[in-house]
């Protein structure tokens, strides 16, 4: 298809007067904008943030203070914080719980929407919604949905007969009501994927399966969630990055209470560093737990593209 | 392609370590300010007229008041041609917006507005400017003897030099139902099972009895009527927010309890200050609305006008005008303010303007902050529904009456703040890293209210921060400050003056 952006067509121009200009130099000039905003906004702060973990950095302790070189002292300061580990430990609770339902209630939404005959754009645009809202705004809609007193969740409950329950308050129960607000607002990101992953598998192999009389529990489990892995795996992994840094709701809901038991490590580290101001510990904190999901990213994918390559191979 | 990728990939890395690396010192201050060497205006000229083209940003709380502020500001503009660019804040991301801008030095925040528990960090660390010789040279303006001693000392002040002034007073006091508590079976029932007369609490262990007292299932009776909801006898501030931080202070300096013994060391874990978390986690919370483990104060006014409690703990009596409200929601309802057991023993604070060291606009950001803390301004904050500043108009008993919707409780600030700068002290206010601690509390009170962990565990927790930041004892740099005496009656016996209540 052809790109027809200014930005093509002045180097268009330009490689069509220029004869030595080879494809392989045109395309490299096409990417150095996203190169040059991604240097900017993505590893110039990575970089910085490395520096910053090595040394002693506190905003507060004065207009002259020196960052001073401290080696790996942040490093060991975050291991032995066991603030970090619980609050790394109910992260992983968290996203596990959450991203789990996202992905069953996603998926089978998907299945469900694909069958429809009628109004399935619309559905869609319905399903945009909760994405597409402001995190904030939604988080105190939300909070105040949740409220024991005067929230909607518990007048429909008292209504029903049931008794209501302190969903922000009650140490036992504040987690999972963040879990359920996340789950509302991100299962329609997997629904939307999903369906269209399956819009665009191949019709060829689902025919061949119904001529040879292959039941639908064959054809889910040897043809459409093979074809699917690949996308539901992206899925699967960009669900899982961003319920580890999952903040928004808390900020805008418990704020980490009560107590501590719905601090999540992002809320965390923004005390740390935007509260406290230590900077360093908060650097050496995100960089550890970049690694965990870099790592835990790298071992998925790997599998992903092992899988792919034994297709292919195949083939 | 692939090789020269690689290359490039790491000349950008090279490129991205060495920028890094360069920057490894903070920020330094901009100069001090100037000193104000002009001749200062006559009392009754209006401020200097300055560069039209002056645009100052003023970084304030998100609110009603800062309504009123806008309205303000646009008078300002038409006296002195200086345009008024007003920023709107949170108040739990106030703190660290309001840091980034001085450390960083952008000059985005000329007038910038903070918590009492900010302001020794800040002027020890020089993010402000000292007020001094303006306040010399516009003392008619200015008028500083008609600021509450006790808010000027606390909120704006820092060894010997004042950096800010005070714009609005949040000072605690208590919010109750005087209908519920003059009602004559409620106070009969009170007195079988108490000994005492019901009354307006004048210890802590009163304000437990009374919640207890009022707490009713639906069904109970409540002033002879007989409720379809449940009903609590106090709302608290037990969320996750510094508001919880507020309360359980207030209990521990009315026993002799305090953030920061006088030797540096943390008294969080002290026995006092644990004895005042337990009464809060054991004999309020339990009385109070479920929803008061994850509320600020704006659900427990909300609380008071939905009819649910009977009083409140400590809360903002700036809130007046919205608890005030519970006598249109609820048929019969009166609604007063009194003073807290420990009296001036409280917050004796206030939301407080001064001028960053990032302005670029000094002459001028002084210019808007003597107006808006001036009478003039203060005066039309009270009309509007603000608990001014000014003894002046804190003090005036008839304007109070006159404007009892929105300045009822402004005879009770008036009383509290004159008790507080007799008889309160605290070495909180003189410890420069009185903001962290501040920000950190909330995780472990709420931790003690929620019961994630026992108040002497969440304690020794808060204590262990409290070290970390001070890097061991912290600096009480409380020099040429006059502590409360201490035979004093008037800081250890409650009295209170029933005609300062304006009712209904």
């Amino acid at each position: 298809m052809e790109n027809n952006s200014l930005f093509t067509k002045i180097f268009s121009g330009f490689k069509k007067k220029n004869r030595m200009l080879s494809d392989d130099t045109y395309s490299k000039l096409l990417i150095i904008p996203a190169m040059i905003v991604l240097a900017f906004f993505g590893i110039f702060p990575l970089f910085y943030s490395i520096n910053i973990a090595f040394r002693h950095v506190d905003l507060t302790s004065g207009p002259n203070a020196a960052w001073t070189w401290v080696g790996l002292q942040n490093f060991k300061y975050a291991l032995n914080d066991q603030i970090f580990w619980k609050a790394s430990g109910r992260t992983l609770f968290f996203a596990a719980i959450s991203v789990s339902i996202q992905m069953l209630l996603g998926i089978f939404l998907a299945f469900q929407i694909n069958k429809l005959k009628w109004f399935k754009d619309i559905i869609r645009v319905l399903f945009l919604f909760p994405m597409a809202s402001a995190p904030a705004a939604i988080g105190m809609i939300w909070r105040y949905m949740y409220d024991s007193d005067f929230g909607v969740f518990n007048a429909a409950l008292v209504a029903l007969g049931l008794h209501p329950h302190n969903w922000l308050g009650d140490a036992k129960l504040a987690l999972f009501s963040i879990i359920l607000f996340d789950v509302w607002q991100w299962t329609p990101f997997v629904m939307l994927i999903t369906l269209a992953g399956l819009q665009s598998l191949p019709k060829e192999p689902f025919e061949a399966a119904e001529l040879d009389g292959a039941s639908n529990f064959r054809i889910l489990s040897k043809l459409t969630f093979p074809l699917l892995s690949p996308v539901l795996t992206l899925i699967f992994i960009l669900r899982s990055i961003d319920a580890a840094r999952l903040y928004d709701p808390i900020a805008s809901t418990t704020r980490g209470g009560p107590g501590s038991v719905t601090e999540t490590v992002t809320y965390l580290l923004y005390r740390v560093g935007l509260k406290q101001f230590k900077l360093d510990i908060a650097c050496a904190e995100a960089l550890i737990i970049l690694y965990v999901i870099v790592v835990f990213s790298g071992l998925v994918l790997k599998r992903l593209m092992r899988q792919q390559s034994e297709r292919a191979r195949t083939k | 392609m692939k090789r020269s990728f690689s290359i490039a990939l790491g000349l950008l890395i090279v490129l991205n370590l060495v920028l890094s690396g360069c920057s490894t010192k903070a920020p330094v201050a901009t100069e001090a300010a100037p000193a104000a060497t002009e001749a200062a205006p006559a009392a009754t000229e209006a401020a200097p007229a300055l560069n039209k083209d002056v645009t100052i940003t003023w970084a304030t709380l998100a609110g009603f008041y800062t309504d009123w502020a806008k309205k303000l500001a646009d008078e300002f503009t038409a006296e002195t041609g200086i345009k008024v660019n007003i920023v709107e804040m949170d108040l739990p991301t106030m703190y660290e917006k309001e840091v980034l801008d001085i450390v960083g030095g952008t000059g985005a925040y000329d007038i910038i507005t903070w918590n009492v528990s900010w302001k020794a960090e800040w002027a020890n660390n020089e993010y402000i400017y000292p007020l001094d010789d303006f306040i010399a040279r516009d003392s008619a303006d200015v008028d500083f003897n008609d600021i509450p001693s006790a808010l000027e000392a606390v909120s704006g002040q820092w060894k010997g030099k004042t950096y800010g002034l005070p714009y609005y007073t949040f000072t605690p006091g208590i919010f109750y139902r005087c209908d519920l508590f003059e009602n004559a079976d409620e106070k009969a029932a009170f007195k079988a099972k108490y000994g005492y007369d019901l009354d307006i609490p004048q210890t802590y262990d009163q304000m437990a009895d009374i919640a207890e007292f009022f707490s009713r299932k639906a069904g109970d009776t409540l002033a002879g009527k007989t409720i379809s909801n449940d009903f609590y006898g106090i709302g608290v501030m037990a969320g996750r927010y510094t508001n919880i931080f507020d309360e359980v202070n207030t209990i521990a300096w009315t026993i002799g309890g305090d953030v920061i013994n006088d030797d540096g060391t943390p008294g969080v874990n002290s026995d006092a200050y644990v004895k005042a978390l337990k009464l809060y986690v054991e004999k309020l919370v339990p009385h109070a609305p479920t929803g008061s483990l994850s509320g600020s104060y704006d659900f427990v006014i909300s609380q008071l006008n939905t009819g649910l409690i009977a009083m409140t703990g400590p809360m903002y009596l700036d809130q007046w005008a919205n608890a005030v409200k519970a006598e249109d929601n609820i048929p019969g309802a009166e609604v007063c303010a009194a003073p807290l057991p420990g009296i001036g023993k409280t917050w004796a604070g206030a939301f407080t303007l001064g001028i960053a060291k990032s302005s670029k606009n000094v002459d001028a950001s002084w210019q808007f902050l003597k107006w808006i803390t001036g009478k003039k301004a203060q005066l039309a904050f009270a009309q509007g529904g603000g608990t001014t500043t000014r003894k002046s108009i804190l003090s005036d008993i008839n304007f109070a009456k006159e404007h009892r919707k929105t300045a009822g409780h402004f005879p009770v600030v008036s009383y509290i703040l004159d008790n507080a700068s007799q008889c309160w002290y605290t070495n909180y206010n003189y410890v420069v890293e009185a903001a962290k601690i501040y920000e950190e509390a909330p995780a472990w009170l709420s931790a003690a209210a929620s019961g994630e962990m026992t108040p002497e565990e969440a304690m020794n927790g808060f204590a262990a921060k409290i070290n970390e930041f001070c890097n061991g004892k912290c600096q009480i740099l409380n020099e040429g400050v006059t502590k409360p005496a201490a035979d004093n009656a008037a800081c250890t016996s409650w009295s209170f003056d029933r005609s300062l209540q304006i009712r209904k």
